[in-house]
């Protein structure tokens, strides 16, 4: 994305207003300004070989004022000497401290490199770790330092499955499957941070619920839309659509496929759910929320109605991309 | 100044052949990042529409800070300039065929130091036209009998075909070197490239 993320011709075509999507609007438009400010106060500060990115919720120009930023550091060996690296992702997650954000070093805690991360995918070495960084590069991945270097990585992240000369597919399943497996892993990560990691259940519940749904579902739709492209087409296509936020990327495969009106329900329930996370009161009440008193919470019942409009705009989708692309839909998507 | 190992070597320049079509590169998005855009807060494409073609100043533009951050963000692609050097190195000539602020070459310039890579400038900010003008196209024209335009932006694969150009669409993650190659394929030259589905 060049610039901030234009939701308005899509509301109109939708017959929203800005009313409908205020949050969506909100989200986008501090998004931008929170990468344009970073990228002015980070300028040269990794070196040529290394790039920074931005990845969750700031990557896909959804981002709040409460929302963390999930740091990526990417070099490239023999461009880039690992402990300069290393130190350039200390250096950066310092520079955005001092600025108030909350820097995880979860995932992200460590720069990597990117023959790591396609040097054996789908292997033994392979981990949940160079998945997770293959997949946000891919379509929530916002430079924060070195734009140069930031496009060469994902061209090489995109170029790994568009380049196997025998496992890529003529659909580029070898991308969709890993797409496919990266949800499935957040899925159950859930399960393993809340039952064994100690940690919060609710956000994490209501962000399965929605924008790791979303994410996915406006995967199978993007894809479903390139398996009717010409095949000379079809990579380009997809290449162009990955980094597009999900609400975007859903209407761009929907709307050649008769099914743009579909999208009107899932921009108005994402937009509450963006306003639960932009709001400091919901998300306290919601780390708080134990969850044997979850029906007795009012915000919990309210968001979860909301998860279930959601669940209903999804479902639509799907149904729609039964109707119009059965085929890929059901040996890709299911089987 | 760029470093890179694959063009650190580029002082043995090819002998370029006025036979061979002309490769004209576009700049960011293609050989170079950021966009403008990227770094400034509330982008004013109007503003940007007069910069680009020269008729108003970087000052007129945005503010001091803004102009010396995009400095500092501004970086040529290695892995590109790569592809760049192995095309002249079968002796067609390059161009750089930007829509850019004149007050920013400069900074391409020192960047790219003394590689000898590009055999013409062909800059909006100079020329007083933008891609996708038909203007900017037949300037190119005017270069070589034969053109291929190598662009991220789909309009100008379509405007440098109306043109008689030659397109090759630099589409992300896409295998750029093996189409350019194929456009520049003797008895290639013609049609746009035919990835711009919509």
């Amino acid at each position: 994305m060049r610039g901030p993320v234009d939701y308005r011709p899509l509301l109109t075509e939708l017959g929203l207003t800005d009313a409908d999507a205020v949050h969506v609007l909100e989200a986008a438009a501090g998004s931008h300004t929170r990468l344009a400010e970073l990228r002015r106060l980070l300028a040269g500060l990794v070196p040529p070989g290394c790039a920074a990115f931005a990845l969750g919720s700031l990557g896909r120009h959804e981002s709040s004022a409460l929302s963390d930023l999930d740091l990526a550091v990417v070099y490239r060996r023999g461009a880039c000497d690992p402990d300069a690296a290393r130190s350039a992702r200390e250096a950066v997650a310092a520079v955005l401290r001092r600025r108030g954000y909350d820097v995880p070093d979860k995932t992200f805690h460590s720069a990597v490199a990117l023959d790591d991360l396609l040097g054996d995918i789908g292997g033994r070495g392979d981990s949940n770790d160079h998945l997770t960084y293959r997949a946000l590069l891919l379509t929530e991945g916002a430079w924060l330092a070195d734009a140069a270097d930031a496009a060469a990585v994902v061209d090489a992240v995109f170029g790994a499955y568009a380049g196997g000369a025998t496992t890529r597919g003529r659909y580029l399943t070898s991308l969709s499957n890993d797409l496919h497996r990266y949800y499935r892993t957040i899925c159950v990560d859930y399960r393993f941070k809340v039952e064994n990691a100690g940690k919060h259940w609710a956000v994490r519940y209501f962000k399965l619920r929605h924008s790791r749904k979303l994410w996915h579902l406006a995967n199978l739709a993007v894809f479903c839309r390139a398996a009717l492209l010409p095949d000379d087409a079809r990579d380009g296509w997809l290449a162009e659509m990955l980094p597009q936020p999900p609400l975007l990327r859903t209407a761009e495969a929907l709307r050649p496929l008769g099914g743009l009106p579909l999208c009107a329900g899932l921009v108005t329930a994402y937009d509450a759910f963006l306003a639960a996370l932009a709001d400091p009161d919901t998300r306290g009440a919601l780390d708080l929320l134990a969850y044997d008193a979850r029906e007795a919470s009012p915000v919990f019942r309210r968001l979860r109605a909301g998860a279930e409009r959601f669940d209903v705009a999804a479902t639509a989708v799907v149904g729609h991309l039964w109707q119009r692309s059965p085929d890929h839909l059901v040996r890709y998507g299911l089987l | 100044m760029i470093d890179d190992q694959a063009f650190k070597n580029m002082s043995e320049h090819p002998t370029q052949s006025a036979d061979l079509p002309l490769v004209a590169f576009d700049l960011i998005g293609v050989l170079a990042e950021p966009s403008w855009r990227e770094i400034h807060g509330a982008p004013d494409r109007e503003r940007w529409h007069r910069l680009r073609i020269g008729a108003i100043d970087e000052d007129a533009f945005w503010d001091r800070d803004a102009a010396a951050a995009y400095r500092a963000c501004l970086r040529l692609r290695t892995d590109r300039l790569a592809l760049v050097s192995r095309v002249r190195a079968r002796g067609h000539r390059i161009a750089l065929a930007t829509n850019f602020a004149s007050a920013w070459l400069a900074v391409v310039r020192e960047r790219l130091g003394d590689a000898g890579l590009v055999d013409h400038w062909v800059c909006s900010g100079e020329l007083g036209v933008a891609k996708p003008d038909p203007r900017f196209w037949a300037h190119l024209r005017g270069l070589a009998s034969a053109v291929v335009v190598v662009d991220d932006q789909r309009d100008n694969i379509e405007a440098a075909r109306v043109a008689g150009l030659t397109g090759v669409w630099a589409l992300p993650g896409g295998d750029l070197e093996a189409r350019l190659l194929a456009a520049l394929a003797p008895g290639a030259a013609g049609p746009a490239d035919r990835r711009l589905a919509r």
